[in-house]
């Protein structure tokens, strides 16, 4: 099967809401892609959220929220083994970053990085996004990095639905 | 080329993180990564109040073992970078 059939149909199985995720986020994460790799650092970090430093943060949401949130996660997982550009961590944690945006669930998005002792990539860095307890994006081997950079949602305020 | 006898300081607005024994930092201006291993930590440490080059060559023979001369160059190159990258001021 085609990529574009194999595309079509795992946008089919999903709710119908994550069905629109999917369609939206797949040229989308093309954009990100585009503008990660463009746009000089200073700008794109005002969009990641108000920058606390490297504080590790946790924010307060609620049940329904957190639910939606693992659910964005979930369908960026699922987008990122089909796009035909390459999505990294920074771009699935932007994805996140918009669309919990949107749905008006705080998060935390940290930057991190590690000496890997290896003269072919002597440093790794990582983007991943907290909701709540949770890590929604690059959760996967989160520990190993140190944090230097941490963005909390400007929405911070008004963090938890009636 | 930075002259050994000038007093040098650390600067940039860089976040740090230690991981292990080593160093990361990051600038959020520019968005680049850097990384220090245990003895370039110690002379960043140590670039944290104004310096020149002989008196952080005299704490880390000190403390690590090392020979001097050896030590000097190490400290003169990784200077350098940290001068290229423009993480260092040249103190009056």
């Amino acid at each position: 099967m085609n990529r574009s059939l194999r595309v079509v149909k795992t946008a089919f199985g999903l709710s119908w809401r994550r069905k629109l995720w999917f369609l939206a986020m797949y040229p989308l994460s093309g954009l990100v892609r585009l503008t990660v790799l463009c746009a000089p650092f200073k700008y794109l970090s005002h969009f990641l959220g108000q920058h606390h430093r490297n504080y590790q943060l946790c924010v307060l949401v609620s049940d329904a929220q957190l639910q939606t949130a693992r659910e964005i996660g979930c369908t960026i997982a699922i987008l990122d083994k089909y796009t035909p550009w390459k999505t990294n961590c920074m771009v699935d944690a932007i994805l996140a970053r918009i669309w919990l945006s949107a749905y008006r669930i705080p998060y935390v998005f940290y930057l991190g990085a590690y000496l890997t002792k290896e003269a072919s990539e002597p440093m790794k860095a990582h983007a991943w996004v907290g909701v709540g307890s949770r890590l929604i994006v690059g959760g996967h081997g989160h520990q190993r990095y140190a944090i230097v950079s941490t963005f909390v949602s400007r929405l911070l305020a008004n963090s938890i639905e009636n | 080329m930075v002259d050994s006898d000038v007093k040098l300081l650390r600067s940039g607005d860089l976040i740090e993180a230690d991981i292990d024994d080593d160093k990361v930092m990051m600038s959020v201006e520019s968005g680049m990564y850097f990384g220090l291993n245990p003895v370039a930590a110690r002379v960043w440490e140590l670039l944290a109040q104004p310096r020149n080059m002989t008196e952080v060559v005299e704490v880390l023979t000190q403390e690590f073992d090392v020979d001097p001369d050896q030590c000097r160059s190490d400290v003169a190159h990784f200077i350098e970078q940290l001068n290229e990258n423009k993480l260092i001021s040249v103190q009056a």
